[in-house]
């Protein structure tokens, strides 16, 4: 199936083995003012792994994920991708480099339906231009026949096929943040940043998504690091955690690892001072 | 031409001998339909041939035996109802399973029927049955249709159906194969058993009810007959394919008839594909044509002014006449132009909107039907029969032929069915569609089948004047009143409950000397008529005792007397008492069950009191109920229950001869 020929282009795609590092972040800084919302931090991605990204309210987690995605761009340190150094990068640079995201609060294009809303997640990935497109002939069509096929297998790995031509603002919450899933995975991405993809959902929801996000690991090859704040979800699908307060990292290793950790426990319950 | 393909079609006794025929006189006609990516896949007949020759040489080579079970379990897909005939083909026995049942269930099911192969749709289904582990003696190979999560499993036992279709084409290299299996399909008897389906039953583990492909074949033959199917049918396969419904509807006559199969992409999707597709035949349980109806009605609220009066306007219309120009009747010339306005207006839009466009027949069945849904659709001019059926009869026990339709009854015996009713007002029946037996169930199949090959049904019912079969109730709920005529409690409780004002009914009259029900008002409805009507209430209970409600349930309890005194069989149940509980009948206090069923042995203890003064002839009783709040807090209401006397109706037969004697 053509799911499994994906999941082979995202591994081979790069020359990185699995298990390699993937993703390269060392001694990130950044600040607004005088706000240090990242102090020093180094960590890494592996290939293949889903890496989870944990901390108190306000410890930096969301910053972290728009350093990585050049959506900010830290004073201090270096972030390589696939190898290659960067100091500054735009968001578009690093979606044509292969990283998606979702976000926290669902960011969909509420008027358009679900298909075209993660047919918007094609728009990297196609070439015609703006004329041919208008013109719906030709290579123009065929490159649109091309994209859909994909989106319809996104669709369908997901299992969406009931709102496919359902306006996304009429969808409940857990809907849409699976269609938002849909948009970044049309990218065929090869770290996919997901901003705590379970926030506002029920216990069905959350193991539905849960799923999903081993789902699109396994099948799709794609690596993914994930922030959340349901410690019961996260425990269950991450390989490593690591967790961040104050902006600073306190602790980095497997999910058992970080759970004995007294600092760990200390940021989360608080420690008398 | 037709003549000549019926006859060779009649020579054919078993589905895989139809396949090869469809395949040479369909060839190239659409056979199979799924939607898969967005986009209707189709396979022709002689693309399923093709299809199943290889699933099927593939399964032979794994080492299926003829006289083998095979379980099917998954929901409506091609390669599943390929499956059905790529078994059969070499001899095995299919048997299909509830997919949505748990893997206990399942187990059962797969241990008494011995099934040494499962073919599953993915790894849901997978699973299911790898939990059941070593329960499962006979099982083994597992063969699946959707790879999907499934890659890192032992492979062991574990095939694809790609893979065993690949084993199937490697073995037709060698054309001896190819003409072996054609030759074993030759060999197939109509005697032969063609598939096992389990009965769900209401107590007690599940029955194997076998049946043999003369059972299916002729039944098939005489459905497509009686409503002249031909190869032109469309059919979404949307129910269970473990059910005997789905397996005539979108297995047995569609091979038979050569008709097209569809299958929907999946289940939350069926209505937008049943409206892509516009199925020519279309059944369904009497709960979907209720939905449908209800989200239409739902969304006429929120249209616009004009589109709400022209819904109004035409709908008023179809029900007057509708239905008559459906039945073939007279109607007059200005009517008909109006019908033809609507028809453009709203009625074609609607049955768009329904995916039932080019609806020729649609059945419901399973139990009573709403009448004013029914009229509804009927007075769309949509052909809505209601037919009355059995796993253990093929399905078809009785159907209601064109033109005569009632929304009461279930119609005339099917073609070669015999139905007698026994003393108690049981139905029995006896038809070329009879069931085998019960497999490894000698005791069953005796309690239900005799030696001449009358079948019991569990049902109680009666012929109407008009020869049409009317099912009253379970025959082990069907009591005697003290004079001695039939009293079924549901029968009475449901025609109550199509008032929407009533909510729930509990029916009392066994061994006693007339008919009195409990009534419970719907508070959503009556609440909304209160309102328009300004009549002002602050409970539950204040509005179900007040004179105005009580006045209008008099009005539904008269309705319902007097289509009782019609029914001669039904007659002597007429409601003589009748009272509104000051409670709703709630499953919390244990009044129902889950599934919203009244319990009734419960309620008669709970509510002594009131029985007794139904029928102590008391006007009112005070009474104290315990009631359980939702978080489990228990406290007590006390009411003084309000109960009338209701007009009870001479029988009409008896009326009309007085009449005439005066």
């Amino acid at each position: 199936m053509n799911v499994h020929s994906q999941a082979a282009a995202a591994q081979s795609d790069d020359g990185i083995a699995l298990g390699a590092d993937l993703l390269h972040v060392d001694n990130i800084s950044l600040s607004f003012g005088g706000v240090k919302a990242i102090q020093d931090v180094s960590f890494d991605i592996r290939k293949g792994e889903i890496r989870a990204i944990i901390g108190p309210n306000g410890a930096g987690k969301t910053s972290m994920l728009n350093v990585i995605n050049g959506f900010y761009h830290p004073q201090e340190g270096i972030i390589s991708f696939k190898g290659r150094e960067r100091r500054r990068m735009r968001p578009y640079e690093a979606a044509a480099q292969g990283i998606a995201r979702t976000f926290q609060n669902v960011a969909l294009f509420t008027g358009m339906t679900t298909l075209e809303n993660i047919m918007a997640g094609r728009s990297l990935k196609m070439h015609r231009n703006f004329f041919w497109q208008m013109l719906y002939r030709g290579p123009a069509l065929n490159e649109e026949m091309e994209h859909r096929r994909v989106v319809e297998e996104i669709i369908d790995f997901l299992e969406i096929e009931a709102i496919r031509k359902t306006p996304v603002g009429q969808l409940p919450y857990g809907l849409q943040k699976r269609v938002e899933l849909g948009r970044a995975l049309a990218m065929e991405p090869t770290l996919l940043l997901l901003d705590e993809p379970m926030a506002g959902m029920n216990l069905e929801e959350k193991e539905d998504m849960s799923r999903y996000v081993l789902d699109v690991n396994s099948q799709l090859g794609t690596t993914i690091a994930l922030i959340e704040h349901d410690m019961g979800v996260v425990m269950d699908l991450a390989d490593r955690v690591m967790v961040l307060d104050y902006g600073k990292k306190i602790a980095d290793g497997t999910p058992d690892e970080v759970q004995a950790n007294q600092a760990v426990i200390d940021a989360y319950l608080g420690v008398p001072h | 031409m037709a003549v000549a393909e019926d006859r060779s079609a009649t020579g054919l006794s078993t589905f895989p001998q139809y396949l090869l025929l469809n395949a040479e006189r369909f060839g190239s006609r659409v056979a199979m339909r799924h939607k898969d990516f967005g986009i209707w896949q189709s396979w022709s007949w002689a693309e399923q041939l093709d299809q199943v020759r290889r699933f099927s040489l593939g399964l032979k080579q794994m080492g299926l035996k003829p006289g083998q079970k095979v379980a099917l379990i998954g929901a409506n897909r091609p390669r599943l109802y390929w499956t059905f005939c790529a078994v059969q083909a070499i001899g095995g026995v299919p048997v299909p399973l509830y997919s949505d049942s748990v893997a206990e269930e399942m187990a059962y099911v797969l241990e008494h029927a011995e099934a040494v192969f499962a073919v599953c749709q993915d790894q849901e289904q997978v699973d299911k049955v790898l939990s059941m582990g070593e329960a499962l003696t006979h099982l083994d190979q597992i063969i699946y249709d959707e790879p999907r999560g499934l890659r890192d499993y032992d492979q062991d036992h574990l095939h694809s159906f790609e893979q065993v279709q690949a084993m199937g084409r490697k073995a037709l290299e060698d054309p001896k194969v190819g003409e072996d299996w054609v030759a074993g399909i030759g060999k197939g008897k109509g005697g032969d058993l063609a598939v096992m389906l389990y009965t769900s039953g209401t107590t007690g583990r599940p029955k194997g009810v076998m049946l043999s492909y003369e059972n299916l074949v002729v039944s098939a033959r005489n459905a497509n007959a009686f409503d002249s199917f031909d190869q032109n049918e469309q059919v979404i396969a949307y129910l269970p394919i473990a059910w005997v419904g789905d397996h005539v509807f979108s297995y047995a006559q569609a091979y038979v008839a050569g008709y097209c199969v569809c299958c929907p992409e999946s289940a939350e999707t069926t209505d937008q594909d049943r409206r892509e597709i516009a199925p020519t035949y279309f059944f369904a349980p009497p709960r979907v044509f209720e939905t449908l109806l209800t989200a239409i009605l739902v969304r006429m609220e929120d249209a616009g002014r004009i589109k709400r009066a022209m819904f109004n306007y035409f709908m008023d219309h179809a029900r007057r006449v509708g239905e008559r120009i459906l039945n073939g009747e007279r109607v007059g010339v200005l009517d008909r132009l109006l019908n033809w306005f609507g028809e453009i207006l709203v009625y074609g839009p609607l049955k768009n909107r329904m995916g039932l466009t080019r609806m020729q027949v649609g059945y419901t069945a399973g139990e009573a039907i709403g009448p004013e849904i029914f009229r509804f659709y009927r007075s769309l001019g949509l052909n809505l029969k209601q037919l009355y059926g059995q796993t253990e009869a093929s399905v078809y026990v009785t159907a209601q032929p064109d033109g005569e339709i009632r929304p009461d009854t279930v119609g005339r015996p099917s073609p070669d069915v015999e139905i007698e009713i026994d003393k108690s007002g049981e139905v029995l029946y006896r038809s070329p569609g009879v069931f085998v037996g019960y497999y490894k169930n000698d005791e069953a199949t005796k309690s239900t089948k005799d030696k001449n090959g009358w079948v019991r049904t569990g049902d109680a019912g009666f012929f109407d004047h008009e020869g049409h079969l009317k099912i009253i109730d379970r025959a082990k709920d069907v009591g005697k009143m003290k004079d001695g005529s039939l009293f079924a409690p549901k029968y009475i409780e449901n025609k109550l409950k199509f008032f929407p004002n009533i909510k729930e009914v509990v029916a009392f009259g066994d061994e006693r000397d007339f008919c009195a029900v409990f009534l419970n008002i719907d508070l959503t409805s009556v609440g909304n008529w209160a309102e328009r009507n300004n009549i002002s209430y602050a409970s539950y209970q204040e509005l179900a005792s007040h004179p105005e409600v009580y006045a209008m349930m008099e009005e539904h309890v008269d309705q319902v007397n007097r289509d009782l005194s019609g029914e001669d069989m039904m007659a002597g149940s007429q409601i003589h008492r009748f009272l509104v509980l000051h409670k709703e009948l709630d499953a919390d206090d244990g009044e129902l069950t889950r599934t919203q069923k009244v319990r009734r042995s419960f309620i008669a203890e709970r509510y002594g009191e009131l029985i007794d003064a139904l029928y102590d002839g008391s006007e009112h009783k005070f009474v104290e109920t315990e009631v359980t709040f939702e978080d489990g807090r228990k406290g007590s209401i006390s009411a003084d229950v309000i109960i009338r006397d209701a007009k009870v109706y001479p029988v009409a037969e008896e009326a009309s001869r007085q009449e005439a004697a005066e």
